[in-house]
């Protein structure tokens, strides 16, 4: 029977490479249901022809399994949420508040630093919320939307930013986060994960990544595609004309809706009233909002965006139907197999399972984390006991963050196209940026977080554990620092050679995933000289397979996309 | 919509039915009321005010006088529910004189009797066995609270009841009824059981049972509240895919990533506040085929929008399927004036 775990591990495998290299063009979600239908076909000849057909009839019942309905329903009651704050005004209400607080002493610049920040620190279950609400609001910063304040460079540096912060900031969310899958397997061994094991380190690991995509977006894409951005530049005679602001006029039931929504949010976080389901608060939120802003119920629906809820739930679905026949432990046994490589080993191992959403981005993370955090989970003493708790906690950690920021670099409907859309970019042109972020800074923050705070915090009767901001903070710095010096020596040496640029470019991202493996093994083994090695290498291993997806040139790439591949 | 029209076409009238958001989510609600009865009232309630609103708003715009037949309505239930009231505590008042508890169990005859009590997780039924006037055995039928509240007190309860053989209050404080809902559930489920025994056991009129159990039902809790909250995200979600679906020439849009790919080389990007054409698809789906074709105006056909589209979506096309929405329905609506006016 292990040979049908192979089978629908291909199976998946291969629809979803397929998908993502232009060859099944069709929404991913279907690729998915296609893929629970075939595994389930398979398992259910496999499972007649050795158990007979009782074992076929209990099929159904094991795949279903797999649903996980609280995120799902979540998500949507967000959505609602969402639509209701759009519909009666209420981000009309928050561009006020942003444009007050330009005109405070933060000006321009922390309003804009807060902007860019605003889904991490509102940590919505999907960051196309806050960017479908807020990316019209940025373009208008520009020349073309009308108030000329920033020039194209600038504008796609604030639009790329914003979008990379808005397609991670689902992670941490607490109402319906993509996080929350993994805080509930956590939940096994630390009591209170499920109380947010895993938001700080996201959060603290997406504002720094956040931060560094910009510095690329401005340093490296811009060279590297210098023609593949529409956004018009102000002509010399509209330079040093003063524009006039248009006047944003937020209704009352715009900031009445703010108010809710605030509010909702804060009680289903720290449930003041008692323990109820997010769902409830959210729902009641909502109706709130249709009996107070005189709404209706269209406009809650008008908030849904269908694909992070079919996606996820026909990521469930695929997820179910690979453990019910056999496709994890196919997968488990596979990955047991490369930690038998000798230059890989555990640490190896993991460096490449950490970025696995990263080499294979779908448009929404949670497509794949439903189906490999139960593969993570066996690391642990669940099953292959490579890792002990506290080490699946930091390599959670570590996944979740690459895991939720994948949906931003995906090409097939990923967040970030929405950035790209705004900027009037090529598809891919934030491709690089986002997948270096996500690969280099925010996996390895994510781990050292987890290590040097969250575990204490977590587990405070464990001594062993430390709680050390300090240490912290010299590992970010460290980190950061490495990176920045290999954009800034990346910026002197690109040219206009695309295939030259190229290699310069992988050069970089194989020394960033070597230093992300080395941080990531740190952190799970210490001084273990051996494991920082194997980490190294599973680093570039991994970093080599996500360099070799950024697009040299863009048209060619998108003209591939769309028409499928060249005959 | 007419009724006239069920018997004349009925496939028409089906199908007039099915493509009105108002009749799926009537539907939808008489079914979930229909499955659990703890969200009947909720659902009452807001069927209730639901119609008051719109009939209201009629009714300031064009004098309708449904409102009026809503509040003759309204009076014959509250009017009902005082009746059944009233059958309900005449009822509870003779049910006292003949309760099982106690001394009342040589008011049980003979025999095996099951009763259903509600516990924490759903319902509790047990079958109980009198002989000579006293309780010798109780068996667990059905008991889904087990995996959450610890067994032993119900079984030390079970051991106490048959020691004395009747229903009684337990002797420790903390097992006394109501203390948790599990063994006010299992209690309850005894007491129906024994009342089986009791010969002419006084029963709520069938008035009364009807009434109650319509726009009653149980008791709102938090269970069917989240339940609810869950049941409408569900509704919504699918009532928003189906519109789509639903009217010819809209069902692409349901796969639109909403990756603005086409804002971006649309020349018009924006109009009323509107991201175009990435707006346009998404007002199909909610069918405000109106507000499309209202949009319509400022989308100049170059077809940028349609290349560029991961999924194929298309702006003139979404447009052109509005039209064609939007002429069917004002030709339904035609043809149904005419009929009235008939």
């Amino acid at each position: 029977m292990e040979i049908l775990g192979y089978l629908t591990l291909g199976i998946f495998l291969t629809l979803m490479l397929l998908t993502l290299f232009g060859y099944i063009r069709t929404p991913v979600q279907t690729v998915l249901v296609m893929s629970t239908i075939l595994c389930l076909i398979v398992g259910g000849i496999f499972r007649f022809a050795y158990s007979g057909w009782d074992a076929v009839m209990l099929l159904p019942n094991e795949f279903l399994g797999g649903i996980i309905l609280h995120p799902i329903t979540a998500l949507l009651t967000g959505l609602f949420l969402a639509g209701g704050l759009k519909a009666s005004g209420g981000f009309e209400a928050l561009k006020v508040i942003l444009r007050y607080l330009r005109r405070s002493p933060i000006g321009l610049v922390g309003t804009l630093v807060i902007l860019i920040n605003l889904p991490v620190i509102s940590s919505l279950p999907c960051g196309r919320i806050l960017a479908a609400a807020l990316l019209p609001l940025l373009f208008t910063f520009g020349f073309e939307g009308g108030l000329g304040i920033l020039t194209k460079s600038q504008l796609i540096v604030l639009i790329g930013a914003f979008t990379r912060n808005a397609m991670g900031s689902c992670g941490p969310s607490p109402i319906g986060g993509v996080g929350q899958i993994g805080e509930g397997f956590l939940g096994s061994f630390f009591p209170t994960a499920s109380e947010g094991i895993l938001r700080a380190p996201q959060a603290f690991s997406l504002m720094l990544g956040t931060a560094i995509v910009a510095i690329f977006l401005k340093m490296i894409s811009q060279r590297l595609y210098p023609e593949d951005v529409a956004l018009r530049e102000a002509p010399p005679s509209a330079e040093g004309v003063e524009r006039k602001e248009p006047e944003i006029v937020a209704p009352l039931e715009g900031y009445l809706a703010l108010a809710i929504f605030v509010l909702s949010l804060l009680t289903a976080i720290f449930q003041p009233f008692g323990k109820m389901p997010v769902q409830s608060v959210l729902v009641a939120g909502a109706l709130l909002m249709i009996v107070v802003c005189r709404i209706r119920l269209t406009h809650l629906m008008e908030g849904i965006i269908l694909l992070p809820v079919t996606a996820m739930a026909s990521g469930f679905l695929a997820a179910g139907a690979l453990a019910a026949t056999g496709g994890f432990d196919a997968l488990g046994t596979l990955l047991n197999s490369l930690v038998k490589v000798p230059f890989l080993g555990v640490a190896g191992m993991l460096a490449i399972f950490v970025q696995f959403q990263t080499i294979l981005p779908l448009s929404c993370a949670r497509i794949l984390t439903a189906a490999l955090v139960p593969v993570l989970y066996l690391f642990g003493p669940a099953k292959f006991a490579f890792l002990d708790w506290s080490q699946l906690a930091i390599v959670m950690a570590a996944y979740i963050i690459n895991a939720t920021t994948s949906c931003g670099p995906s090409p097939l409907g990923g967040g970030g196209m929405m950035g790209e859309g705004t900027m009037r970019a090529e598809t891919g042109f934030i491709k690089g940026a986002y997948t270096f972020a996500s690969m280099a800074i925010m996996a390895p923050l994510a781990a050292i977080y987890m290590k040097f705070m969250n575990l204490k915090v977590f587990q405070p009767s464990d001594p062993s554990f430390v709680k050390d901001i300090t240490t912290i903070m010299e590992f970010a710095l460290a980190v950061v620092a490495v990176n920045l010096f290999l954009i800034f020596l990346s910026r002197r040496v690109l040219g206009t050679d695309s295939s030259r640029n190229f290699y310069f470019q992988l050069i970089g991202f194989l020394t960033a995933g070597a230093l992300a493996g080395g941080i990531l093994a740190f952190a799970l083994f210490e001084t273990n000289a051996t494991a920082i090695l194997q980490g190294v290498a599973g680093g570039i291993v991994a970093a080599m397979l996500i360099g070799l997806m950024v697009p040299r040139t863009l048209s060619r790439r998108m003209t591939a996309t769309l028409s499928g591949p060249e005959m | 919509m007419t009724w006239s029209r069920l018997l004349r076409d009925p496939a028409g009238f089906l199908w007039a039915a099915i493509t009105t958001r108002g009749v799926r989510l009537t539907v939808y609600l008489l079914l979930v009321a229909a499955l659990f009865p703890s969200t009947r009232f909720i659902l009452s309630l807001a069927l209730l005010v639901t119609l008051a609103v719109m009939w209201l708003q009629d009714y300031r715009r064009t004098a309708s006088r449904k409102i009026f037949y809503l509040a003759a309505a309204l009076g014959l239930i509250v009017l009902g529910y005082w009746v059944a009231r009233i059958n309900v505590i005449d009822v509870d008042r003779q049910r006292l004189a003949m309760s099982p508890w106690g001394d009342g169990i040589r008011l049980v005859a003979d025999g095996t009797y099951q009763g259903v009590g509600e516990g924490f997780r759903g319902a509790i039924k047990v079958e109980v066995h009198v002989e000579d006037h006293r309780i010798t055995a109780i068996r667990t039928l059905e008991y889904p609270d087990l995996i959450s509240v610890k067994d032993n007190l119900i079984t030390s309860f079970k051991r106490e009841l048959l020691e004395k053989g009747r229903l009684e209050k337990p002797s420790d404080p903390d097992m006394f009824r109501g203390a948790i809902r599990t063994l006010t559930g299992y209690v309850n489920a005894i007491e129906a059981a024994l009342t089986k025994g009791i010969p002419d056991y006084p029963q709520y009129s069938i008035f009364s049972r009807g009434l109650l159990d319509a726009f009653l039902g149980k008791a709102p809790d938090r269970v069917s509240l989240n339940g609810l909250a869950i049941l409408f995200a569900a509704f919504m979600v699918f009532d928003y895919a189906l519109q789509s679906m639903l009217t010819p020439g809209t069902g692409r849009s349901i796969n639109c990533y909403n990756c603005a790919t086409c804002v971006g080389v649309c020349p018009v990007k924006e109009a009323e506040g509107v991201q175009m054409p990435m707006g346009l698809v998404l007002l199909t789906r909610l069918g405000e085929y109106e507000r499309v074709t209202e949009l319509s105006k400022y989308c100049v056909g170059c077809g940028r929008c349609a290349a560029k589209c991961p999924i194929g979506n298309s702006g003139p096309l979404v447009i052109a399927a509005a039209f064609q929405a939007c002429y069917e329905a004002k030709k339904a609506k035609t043809a149904e004036e005419q009929e009235v006016s008939v």
